[in-house]
């Protein structure tokens, strides 16, 4: 596990936690971040990270990026 | 039927297409007036279907029930408290997974009945999606109407289905979806409990409040506070039916629910939304069109140049234009003075009307061009997607100076009119950051302090007016940078809210669309010129008149008295006569009214007062001039908005002390700096 931060483009992962209050959880909630949902990083280079949420782009700014932790077991096995 | 107590709200998530929407139901039968208790601007019209009239309300876009920024609040309590009879959610078919989200919860709260949207059929079928919006509709028990809402397809059947429904006037179908048995267990039980308390009870359908103590909404637990005997009851149920299912799960409930309204809604979609082929998402042009625009190294360059091509549209476009209103406005002076002579009219009157009224407002509407230009730039950039990515590459930027991702784009608008930098704030979840960015947002040099600029650096840096202009813009934002930083660190202490945004693809602007945000943005330059300041060149008009006997503009009227009190207090930053000291006190009903104020205290035409200028001041006082101009107290209007969107006299007092005493510090400086370097 890891946080999305470090990830490189075109990797997919899933979702395993989001270190921050409940109004920050239900906020990615609402956009389809969530502990367990699959996502594909389509740009990460030391910026912001854009991901592809199921199927719509989401901007993560740098510093909530360190604070999603993912990792890449159980990807297809839902 | 008369029926236009009926509200329809219209809801959705932002970008799904719900503004299209909304104007397609409503056409041009719009007004804009605030909420009830917030006074924020809220968008109604009404619509005709087929006989029958009702209201439809635009509400801010959302992507669930839960709320963060003042936009997402409203949404949020008109869906829940005023509870429409009807609320037609837009869905942008191409994401239906994430877009069902909200619908989801609106039946599982179960107050209102839902018309589905399914809008941007096109773009989704484009992308290989084949959507059965039949079977889906079976399935979710609610009707759902395919659309293209920008070429009008589909809003005839939506409006005879939104009528259909209207006419039913049934309580909402109950919500398909079902949790596994142990939870299903657990809601029925909680909701047992919760019955036995009334008061509570009645807030909301039971099943629904008991969902959301399940998942630990704070906003319901608070409700069960203490004082509350049966709240104790219901606490105590909630903490064993919780801890209980927690076990059995293995991870928190709270994900769990959310994971299985997902897991409903991805099997909906696998069923009715098939792809036909796979659509190549992975390097789409959008994505690298972003490789580029989010470069770590290029985003800030790249926004650079978009930032100067926008200032060199507004001025090098706009200025001729400008020059053409002028001419107008100086025909239109002498001839309706002409006429009103000749119609044997006293000269007074022939003054007001041509000096003071004609001149006075025609010299603010004269900038109307660039005004208008410069939001248009704007809203070019946000239609075509690239100001949320400019949040992103601002980001690192704005966390620096203790402002926020988000705060780019208020203060960029704020280039334009400080008034919609202001309110657009209100898309910022953190109450810390808004307020922050709005106290700073004056600093960004706002389209009225132009006027005074090009007349000052036009008549005293005549070879060097571009360089002059640009030092006091970048004047603005360094001091915003500074005063951003020190403000944090006094008042606002803590992290930012995180930054997460969608980033919805690049896409070619409409010429309406665009044309549409620029122009409801810049009609409030128009508004101020027809109210404020005609309301200030009127009343300096008289004041420079008044008393009777002395002469025009002299200083023995009211305004010259008023001037001599005052221009001691400039003394120091070397402009300390009385013409200026009432400029700048009346600049603050709104900044244009500066030029047209000298105008009028020099009396002389708009085209000859460069002259006059340049004999009274050097070019060091107008500089110093020109820097009080950019700083002192935001002009009436703003201040009004600070208020509005602070709710706080403090924080509005605040803001015009700080930049009357910084304005005052900085134009000395500016003048005794010069003297010692021998610029005097």
């Amino acid at each position: 596990m890891w946080p999305l931060a470090l990830c490189k483009p075109g990797e997919k992962v899933v979702v395993r936690d989001v270190i921050g209050g409940i109004g920050v959880r239900r906020r990615l909630e609402a956009m389809g971040l969530y502990p367990g949902e699959e996502v594909e990083v389509i740009l990460a280079s030391g910026g912001p990270v854009i991901l592809s949420v199921k199927g719509c782009r989401v901007g993560i700014g740098r510093g909530m990026a360190f604070k999603i932790i993912v990792s890449n077991n159980g990807i297809g096995r839902r | 039927m008369r029926d236009s107590e009926v509200v329809i709200a219209l809801a959705g998530n932002p970008n799904s297409g719900k503004t299209t929407v909304f104007n397609a139901l409503t056409g041009a039968r719009q007004k804009v007036g605030n909420w009830p208790g917030v006074t924020v601007e809220r968008k109604e019209g009404k619509a005709k279907l087929g006989d029958t009239e009702v209201t439809v309300v635009d509400l801010p876009g959302i992507y669930s029930l839960t709320a963060n920024s003042i936009d997402e609040r409203i949404a949020r309590d008109f869906l829940l408290k005023e509870r429409p009879l009807l609320v037609a959610v837009v869905l942008d078919a191409s994401n239906l997974e994430r877009n069902l989200y909200l619908p989801l919860q609106l039946m599982e709260l179960g107050v209102s009945r839902l018309v589905l949207v399914c809008n941007m059929m096109d773009q989704a079928r484009t992308k290989g999606l084949e959507i059965d919006t039949g079977g889906l509709s079976q399935a979710l028990g609610v009707p759902i109407v395919p659309t293209v809402a920008n070429k009008g397809i589909g809003i005839e059947r939506l409006k005879s289905v939104l009528a259909m429904e209207i006419a039913r006037r049934e309580p909402p179908p109950p919500c398909p979806l079902k949790y596994s048995e142990s939870v299903e267990e657990a809601i029925n039980e909680l909701e047992e409990a919760i019955k036995r308390d009334k008061a509570f009870s009645q807030m909301y359908p039971t099943r629904w409040l008991a969902i959301k103590l399940l998942e630990g909404d704070q906003e319901y637990l608070g409700r069960l506070g203490e004082g509350n005997p049966s709240g104790g009851e219901i606490l105590a149920r909630l903490t064993t039916l919780r801890d209980k299912l927690e076990s059995e799960i293995r991870y928190d409930l709270e994900t769990a629910l959310v994971e299985r309204r997902y897991g409903y809604l991805k099997g909906l979609v696998s069923r009715f939304a098939k792809r036909k082929w796979d659509w190549a998402e992975r390097l789409s042009v959008s994505d690298k069109i972003d490789r580029v625009i989010t470069n770590r190294f290029l985003g800030i360059p790249i926004f650079l140049v978009l930032m100067w091509i926008t200032f060199k549209l507004t001025f090098n476009v706009g200025g001729p234009i400008a020059d053409l209103i002028d001419g107008v406005f100086g025909y239109l002076g002498e001839h309706v003075a002409a006429l009103i002579a000749s119609a044997h009219g006293p000269a007074w009157l022939a003054s007001l009307v041509s000096d003071g009224i004609i001149g006075g407002v025609g010299s603010v509407l004269v900038f109307f061009p660039n005004i208008f230009i410069l939001f248009l730039a704007i809203a070019v950039l946000e239609d075509s997607g690239y100001m949320a990515r400019g949040a992103f590459v601002m980001d690192r930027f704005m966390h620096a100076i203790g402002l926020h991702g988000k705060s780019f784009i208020p203060m960029v608008l704020g280039f334009g009119c400080n008034i919609p930098g202001i309110m657009a704030t209100r898309t910022m979840e953190n109450e810390k950051d808004r307020i922050l960015t709005i106290l700073v947002n004056p600093l960004m040099s706002c389209s009225a302090r132009l006027p005074v600029y090009i007349l000052f650096a036009g008549a005293l840096f005549a070879h060097h007016q571009g360089t002059i202009i640009f030092s006091l813009y970048m004047l603005g934002v360094v001091l915003a940078i500074i005063l951003a930083r020190v403000f944090k660190s006094l008042f606002f202490k803590g992290e930012p809210a995180p930054l997460v945004m969608e980033l919805p693809p690049y896409r070619l602007p409409t010429w309406k669309g665009v044309f549409l945000l620029a122009w409801q943005r810049s009609a409030i330059f128009i508004k101020k010129a027809g109210t404020i300041i005609f309301a200030a060149v009127v009343l300096v008009w008289f004041l420079a008149h008044l008393p009777t006997g002395v002469p025009y503009a002299s200083q023995q009227t009211f305004i010259g008295r008023l001037g001599t009190i005052l221009a001691p207090i400039m003394k120091p930053a070397g402009f300390g006569f009385w013409q200026a000291a009432v400029a700048l006190f009346f600049g603050v009903l709104a900044k244009e009214v500066v030029v047209g104020t000298l105008g009028t205290l020099y009396h002389t035409q708009e085209e000859k007062l460069g002259a006059v200028i340049a004999q009274h001041f050097t070019p060091l006082t107008a500089y110093a001039f020109m820097v009080m101009t950019l700083i002192y107290i935001p002009c009436i209007a703003s201040i009004g908005i600070i208020k509005r969107e602070t709710n706080s006299w403090k924080w509005t007092g605040f803001a015009v002390g700080y930049s009357l005493v910084l304005g005052w510090v900085l134009s000395v400086l500016v003048y005794q700096g010069g003297r010692l370097l021998g610029l005097g």
